[in-house]
């Protein structure tokens, strides 16, 4: 198939062309087009945390979708847009997630990152946001390394990871009998590591003995060993520095390993359904942090309150969301926030305004500190018997008293 | 000492079901002359169909010794069947042309049905709940978990009916025959495409029984399968290609090996001393124990 041209009209064509890439660009500089801005970012859609990598990508669309159909964001350049979400699969790979983050700012002209989860993939794409000058909202990464390195581009929703464990240690120590040993079993990824620091520092100054730290790698799937050096040692209290699958092991084999503890916590992946369901009556007893509760009920712009967010993610997904989707939901609710106090949409403007912001989300008061990261403090929960999952620490807003310490196995 | 014993007991107990999967890998590199890069997704199918199958007939996943044994057969059918039919289907278009395409066609394999897993069953991890009474028996102050005797004796029984198979039955001696030398056992008679076909089938089975036992006694999810197709290839450089009892001694050590290391060591040594075990046995032994060696 051919065709013959006049070198007018083809002068032509290519005038008419420019015109309208032209007035693509007017619209909104790189990031968006027309009256739309494009969020970009990866998640853990498929690999090890693609079941936590769904809860946010739910949060993030469910939350655009939500904006969109009130209207968009009403801009601070007095322009209204709306919110579009480019979002990919980095199959929980810290170097796919990089390279993906690269592309989106690169090829796609994305001005405004949403974060990935864990602190491994984190990590390396907060450091290409810095690079590229570009704003990233994350509710995934907790590595206190992600936050050290003076990036200004960076903007954490969780507490850092060594504060996981911290509450659940002072509960233990508010007991009338406190422990007097500690065991810590801790996977080899960023963020399990930063836990474990964390946790290690917080045990020297409780004045606990640490008689097992041990390190295991995170393709493991039996921790029956590491258990049974907990059981040989006698260690009061049993802290896992790890993800949901490695709570589920641990669940599993403590029960035919015979290891008695006074509690047993997992820092991660412990308190939603699918641990309880997977572990079963294992998992009565275990702990497990949470930064957000799903009873204590904030303002929410978009969804009214936290209940509002609640019953819209049950009705929408059909489960019950936990600090994960909450985290997930304020990501987007601190851009639009930012996009609405800015005089001009530009990264840096975003990014100074998300520095400067308060306010308040499902997920509670909102506002960030001078290393970009939130500050708020761990709750603790416990999987009890008859009531199940329950706030047991702070004691002011406990909903049950922690079942402390934890029956033997041959008493359950 | 007693700590040292203990770390063996928990090494044979594990070891048994690595030696159960690396005997059908070795199989198939000895019989088809292919290094199955996707044998460890055919373990984990059969921790996948086990676990549905006893879903879809409880409507839980929770189940009486008996009833997790019972799925066991179920596993070991179904992905006879998926083994059969890959080989026929795909892996034999790639025999006989470049190794390497064969490495690539199992390892597409591998990632394909990892991601069709993760679409249909989530990346949730998965186990299937045994309930004992006592979970554990103690014997001269050690822990043996009972769940994990009854996987070893299971896994220890695939390993003999499959020695036995190959010895004792028709369609055994054919598969050793193929593997001797596929040309002259093609003149006698023997059916080569279809003998290699239900030797992955079979070893895609025996597999999948090992996956069942470790849906019981640890957890399954999608991508579990790389780690023991690793181990496998370490088994069998030790044993020897082709060598049913090469695979079980090379399982059984291997898997002391690695809970000594991760007891009186570190469990984040294990992989370290395995493959460095591996390397080490390439150079001294590199006929492995029993087999007829590394080929070029």
């Amino acid at each position: 198939m051919s065709a013959n041209y006049t070198r007018r009209e083809l002068l032509g064509a290519a005038g008419a062309a420019g015109v309208v890439s032209l007035a693509g660009c007017s619209g909104l500089g790189g990031g968006g087009s027309g009256d739309t801005i494009v969020l970009g970012g990866t998640m853990s859609l498929s690999g090890d945390n693609a079941d936590l990598g769904k809860l946010y990508q739910d949060a993030y669309n469910l939350t655009i979708d939500r904006i969109n159909e009130n209207g968009g964001v009403e801009a601070g350049d007095g322009n209204t847009y709306e919110l579009e979400l480019d979002l990919r699969d980095d199959q929980t790979d810290a170097s796919a997630s990089k390279t993906t983050y690269q592309e989106l700012i690169q090829r796609q002209d994305i001005d405004y990152l949403v974060g990935p989860y864990s602190s491994t993939v984190t990590l390396p794409a907060s450091a290409v946001a810095a690079q590229n000058e570009k704003p990233m909202v994350e509710g995934g990464g907790a590595s206190p390394e992600i936050f050290s390195k003076g990036n200004e581009w960076i903007f954490g929703l969780l507490p850092t990871a060594n504060k996981y464990a911290l509450s659940s240690i002072d509960m233990a120590m508010a007991q009338s009998s406190p422990p007097e040993s500690a065991a810590i079993l801790a996977e080899e990824d960023t963020f399990s590591q930063s836990t474990a620091d964390g946790v290690r520092a917080k045990m020297n100054d409780a004045g606990l003995d640490v008689v097992v730290d041990e390190s295991f790698p995170t393709d493991t799937s039996d921790l029956s060993t590491n258990l049974g050096k907990v059981r040989d040692q006698d260690a009061d209290i049993l802290i896992l520095c790890a993800h949901q699958k490695h709570a589920i092991i641990m669940a599993n084999q403590m029960e035919n390993q015979d290891v008695n503890v006074d509690m047993a916590m997992a820092t991660v992946g412990s308190l939603n359904d699918a641990f309880k369901d997977e572990a079963g009556s294992s998992g009565n007893y275990v702990y497990g942090p949470s930064s957000w509760d799903i009873n204590a009920d904030f303002e929410d712009t978009v969804y009214g309150s936290t209940s509002g967010f609640a019953d819209a993610v049950s009705g929408e997904f059909d489960y019950t969301p936990d600090y994960h989707s909450a985290a997930g939901e304020t990501v987007i609710l601190t851009f639009k926030q930012a996009f609405e106090q800015v005089d001009e949409l530009t990264p840096t403007n975003v990014r100074d305004a998300i520095r400067r912001i308060e306010f308040t989300s499902a997920y509670g008061n909102i506002a960030f500190g001078d290393s970009g990261v939130i500050d708020k403090e761990m709750l603790v929960y416990q999987w009890q018997p008859e009531a199940g999952k329950q706030l047991v620490y702070p004691e002011n807003v406990q909903q049950s008293e922690p079942t402390y310490p934890t029956p033997t196995w041959s008493e359950r | 000492m007693s700590s040292v014993l203990q770390f063996v007991i928990n090494g044979l107990l594990v070891g048994a079901l690595f030696a159960a999967t690396a005997v059908g890998f070795a199989l198939i590199w000895g019989v088809v002359d292919i290094i199955n890069l996707a044998h460890g997704e055919m373990l984990m199918l059969g921790g996948y169909v086990s676990y549905y199958t006893l879903v879809v007939v409880t409507g839980e996943a929770v189940a009486s010794p008996a009833l997790a044994l019972a799925t066991v057969p179920v596993a070991i059918v179904v992905v006879f069947v998926v083994g059969y039919l890959l080989q026929r289907l795909l892996v034999a278009q790639v025999l006989g042309t470049d190794a390497f395409l064969s490495l690539l066609v199992t390892f597409g394999l591998s990632i394909g049905l990892q991601q069709v897993a993760l679409k249909l069953f989530s990346a949730d991890t998965r186990r299937i709940a045994v309930e004992f009474a006592d979970p554990s028996l103690t014997v001269g102050g050690f822990v043996v978990p009972k769940l994990k005797l009854v996987a070893f004796a299971g896994a220890i029984a695939l390993t003999a009916a499959l020695f036995l198979f190959l010895q004792r039955t028709r369609t055994g001696r054919s598969i050793r025959a193929v593997a001797q030398n596929p040309e002259a056992a093609a003149l006698v008679g023997i059916d080569v495409a279809h003998t290699r076909a239900v030797t992955f089938g079979l070893a895609s089975a025996i597999a999948a029984g090992a996956g069942a036992f470790i849906a019981m006694i640890l957890a399954i999810q999608p991508q579990m399968g790389l780690i023991y197709t690793l181990k496998s290839f370490i088994i069998v450089v030790f044993g020897g290609i082709g060598s049913v009892p090469g695979a079980l001694v090379g399982g059984l050590l291997l898997g002391t090996v690695e809970e000594l290391v991760a007891g009186v060591v570190s469990s984040r040594w294990t992989l370290a001393v395995s493959f460095g075990l591996l390397i080490v046995l390439l150079i001294v032994k590199p006929d492995g124990l029993f087999g007829t060696g590394v080929r070029e």
